[in-house]
């Protein structure tokens, strides 16, 4: 028998829209996990948030943030447009950002632990979601830098950019998770 | 050709940050005013739609899902 | 003709991933829990309490275990820049390793969870051992509670992933006329996930075991022995190959379906599947979410659930069940989708209302979100929310019997085949009759607040789960045998087996009603004395029903081994799976399948549901 029997007589498989419908499928489903600690908030604390949370810290990240979704989307332009300088350049931006995002949960997390420690009501959602959260900037921040690493020899220009892709739509969806958690734990009331 | 249609790209890219940062600095100068409660609940799930819409539809392409590529 | 082209493992070495997996996780594990121990050193805290120590090298050691059992050579080797090796197509040895044929995968988990669901029954026999006699028979409360939750989480377990990891994996790329499910390497994954559970949860006895049963609520479950632990990691790991698995039959279905194969021409199967892991995709990360807050509460010093601090244990029924419910629904509809499957095609008769049937399941699947507050009507949760969760609850007996008389009228006026598969699907009906009525009285607010956790509620549950799901998952077993195995079992074993599991069956768990109605508590090692001599009459049917599946383990691995050689289509069925060899092909079909109709056209002259390939004529007419 000859090794791969699908060679003849198949339409070949929509590779691209196959990983795209797997990639928002996976992105609903973490919406419901981010779901989850939203609502917990709400059904443990309803609105009530220590005086003490760091406002102008809160923003600062949050600017971050949004800044890194910009040059991640000029990155993945980038490789849409066979253009391979920017495509890198913004993809090492985004993973600084990733980076310095990571850097103010853990300055809002050192303050955390002496105004409201994860004992306190208010510290047990804070830490979970921000946890939760910053894991996820961690695994887009890895992703990044896998693209990043492979994407040096140009592969990725040349027409086949779903690895640019699939890690930049990642990334845009742990921003917009942060677009709802940045309001619950420090704007509601 | 291909330099112009990725500078139109990086064009639109550009706004749609600037609108999502107009929004964060709303939201973030609606917590120190005094409006009721009710009323800012409302706006920031307003705002915080508008923001996700605007992420969803330029910068991950949603409409991709749907719409046929040239 | 194969030669060079086909790698193939050889002897003994085809174990060599496990091996490697195995060490990979250890090594993992000692990194996981050392880096932990280090840390907190470092912060000065007391770097050996056990709690993270175990979580971090649990996480540790299960990428370890992935690492090694393949998911490094057939896969990460790509992210660093290294060519992918190449993957055995051929010999025993894919059985033993992460293999990315759907097929392959399709049988390692039938195979896996078939184990479990007997040792899952093991533990119901040592359960009614205890249940003999009023008061202290073989062993004490605890290790009966232990016994009693390790059945629950084993059994939940078989009945989500049995289904759709099994059957579903090996047949929905046939029925829909695709040679590979859509992300194989993703669907692998959530394989290897599973052994990992398995060791946690059999480990969870020498660690003190733990007594939640599988609901794990609060705050026993934060005070709970470490074997506690061990649980909620598991059950996570469960969950997370769980969404993986939705996800992949979800994009299968969107995307891989045959020229031809329209939404409406999708054998009910499929349908049933599709919403299936609607559900296993979203609702699971509520599961996850609430085990995760049990977890940091016993590890991380959170205080979600301890009220002194401000938690309310409230919360984690609510998190909890708005999986768990919609989860019996993951149990169930591949279940309705296999009796219709086996119904039309052995009663010789076109799927009655096939459209409103596949319109109920994602009924189903809607109404299935806005239900679950009806396992809290007598948890102190808010009194007005009674009503409306009452309300949302029984609607979803519309769908659901709309279901149940698609079958019966697929049935009526049938020529129907009395054969093993079909008798299983009739009992499927008849139990599963019993269990939808007598839930209903656990949906009305006035009887549940008498019936809630009592043996009535445990009798209506294995009517459904059991009766209809295991029911359903064995005429599956026997309808595709042939076609997974190319062998054909013994017809009168298969009877043999149906009368007795049928009858003692029932035997086993209508009484239970009545005790349940006469005070029985469930989760109890005791129960008032009056009961004795019904609990001693239970007991005696439960060994007889465990032993009825000795002649099915049987029939299975003799018929496996020695039973003549099947036909490709031995049913004379129409879907897609029969029109390709047993067992199928790597690659499933010689050419792409071509979809004209539907596959339910019984009795019309010259309907057609397929070709395969125009050149070979091989098409499903009558
Ligand atoms: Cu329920």
């Amino acid at each position: 028998m000859a090794a791969h029997p699908s060679a003849i007589g198949w339409v070949p498989r929509p590779r691209l829209f196959i990983n795209r419908v797997g990639l928002w499928l996976f992105i609903l489903s973490e919406s419901f996990l981010f779901g989850a600690a939203l609502s917990s908030r709400y059904y443990l604390q309803g609105a009530e948030r220590p005086p003490e949370v760091n406002q102008l810290l809160g923003l600062a990240i949050t600017t971050v943030l949004l800044a890194s979704s910009l040059s991640a989307y000029r990155a993945e332009m980038s490789a849409a447009h066979g253009h391979l300088s920017g495509l890198l350049r913004n993809l090492a931006a985004t993973i600084a950002l990733g980076l310095l995002f990571l850097i103010g949960v853990g300055v809002e997390w050192h303050e955390a632990f002496i105004y409201f420690p994860p004992a306190d009501p208010y510290g047990t959602v804070f830490f979970t979601t921000t946890g939760l959260h910053a894991f996820h900037v961690l695994t887009g921040v890895i992703a990044l830098s896998i693209v990043l690493y492979l994407g040096r020899d140009g592969r990725f220009t040349h027409g086949n950019y779903w690895g640019v892709e699939g890690a930049v739509k990642y990334w845009h969806f742990v921003d917009v998770a942060w677009v709802f958690i940045y309001p619950t734990l420090y704007l509601v009331r | 050709m291909e330099q112009r249609g990725l500078a139109a790209a990086l064009r639109r890219g550009r706004w749609v940050f600037v609108a999502l940062m107009v929004l964060t600095v709303v939201e973030f100068i609606l917590l120190w005013l005094n409006i009721p409660r009710i009323l800012f609940r409302f706006l920031l799930l307003v705002i915080n739609g508008v923001d996700a819409g605007l992420i969803l539809y330029y910068f991950m392409h949603i409409a991709q899902l749907w719409r046929k590529e040239a | 003709m194969a030669g060079s082209s086909v790698a193939k493992d050889v002897g003994l070495r085809a174990l060599l991933p496990l091996v490697k997996g195995f060490l990979f996780g250890v090594v993992g594990f000692l990194a996981g829990s050392g880096l932990v121990a280090g840390v907190r050193a470092l912060m000065g805290q007391d770097p050996w309490k056990l709690g993270p120590l175990l979580v971090v090298g649990y996480i540790f050691g299960l990428v370890g275990w992935l690492l090694g059992v393949g998911m490094w050579d057939y896969w990460v080797r790509e992210w660093f820049g290294l060519s992918r090796k190449e993957e055995p197509s051929a010999g025993w040895g894919r059985f033993f390793r992460f293999c990315t044929d759907h097929k392959v995968i399709g049988v390692q988990y039938l195979v896996t969870f078939m184990v479990v669901l007997l040792l899952g029954g093991l533990l119901a026999v040592g359960m009614r051992v205890e249940l003999m006699t009023p008061g202290r028979t073989i062993m004490g409360p605890g290790t009966y509670n232990t016994l009693m939750s390790l059945h629950g989480i084993l059994m939940i377990a078989v009945a989500v992933a049995i289904i759709i990891g099994g059957f579903a994996n090996f047949l929905v790329p046939l029925m829909i006329g695709c040679e590979e499910i859509a992300f194989p390497r993703i669907n692998a994954l959530s394989y290897w996930l599973i052994p990992p559970v398995a060791v946690l949860l059999l480990a969870t006895p020498l660690m003190g075991g733990f007594e939640t049963g599988w609901t794990a609520y609060p705050p026993l479950a934060v005070t709970n022995p470490r074997g506690e632990l061990l649980f909620l990691l598991a059950f996570i790991t469960f969950g997370f190959s769980s969404i993986l698995g939705g996800l992949n039959f979800l994009t299968t279905i969107i995307t891989l379906r045959a020229p031809g194969m329209t939404w409406f021409r999708l054998p009910i199967f499929v349908w049933s599947i599709l919403a299936a892991a609607m559900i296993s995709l979203t609702a699971t990360q509520f599961v996850g979410f609430s085990l995760l807050t049990d977890v940091l509460d016993r590890v991380a010093g959170t205080s979600f659930y301890n009220s002194t601090q401000g938690g309310k244990p409230l919360l984690f029924q609510h998190l909890f069940w708005f999986y768990s419910h919609p989860a019996v629904y993951i149990m169930i509809l591949p279940a309705f989708g296999i009796v219709l499957e086996v119904v039309s095609h052995l009663a010789r008769k076109p799927l009655f209302a096939y459209r409103w049937v596949a319109g109920s399941f994602l009924g189903i699947v809607g109404l299935s979100f806005i239900v679950w507050a009806h396992h809290l009507f007598t948890s102190g949760m808010d009194e007005r929310l009674h009503l409306p969760f009452m309300v949302t609850t029984e609607l979803i007996s519309i769908p659901t019997g709309m279901v149940f008389l698609a079958g019966l009228g697929t049935l009526w006026m049938g020529r129907l085949q009395l054969n093993t598969p079909m008798l299983f699907a009739l009992g499927f009906f008849f139990n599963f009759l019993i269990g939808g009525i007598t839930g209903i009285y656990l949906a009305d607010v006035p009887t549940d607040l008498h019936f809630q956790d009592s043996y009535f509620v445990v009798s209506h549950f294995h009517y459904t789960i059991m009766g209809g799901e295991i029911f359903a998952l064995l005429a599956a077993t026997y309808y595709w045998f042939p076609k997974i195995t190319g062998r054909m079992f013994s017809e009168r074993l298969g009877r043999l087996h149906f009368w007795w599991m049928f009858v003692t069956y029932n035997l086993t768990f209508i009484p239970m009603f009545w005790t349940g109605l006469h005070g029985m508590p469930r989760r109890v090692a005791d129960y008032p004395a009056t009961l004795a001599d019904t609990n001693w009459w239970v007991s005696v049917f439960a060994f007889l029903l465990a032993a009825s599946f000795l002649v099915f383990v049987w029939n299975m691995v003799y018929s496996w081994v020695r039973g003549p050689v099947a036909s490709a289509n031995p049913w004379q069925a129409r879907t897609l799976e029969w029109l390709t060899s047993s067992p199928p092909p790597h690659g499933n079909f010689p050419r792409e399948p071509e979809v004209v109709g539907s596959p339910y056209d019984y009795g019309i002259p010259g309907a057609v549901h397929a070709v395969v390939g125009a050149a070979a004529g091989a098409s499903n007419g009558e």
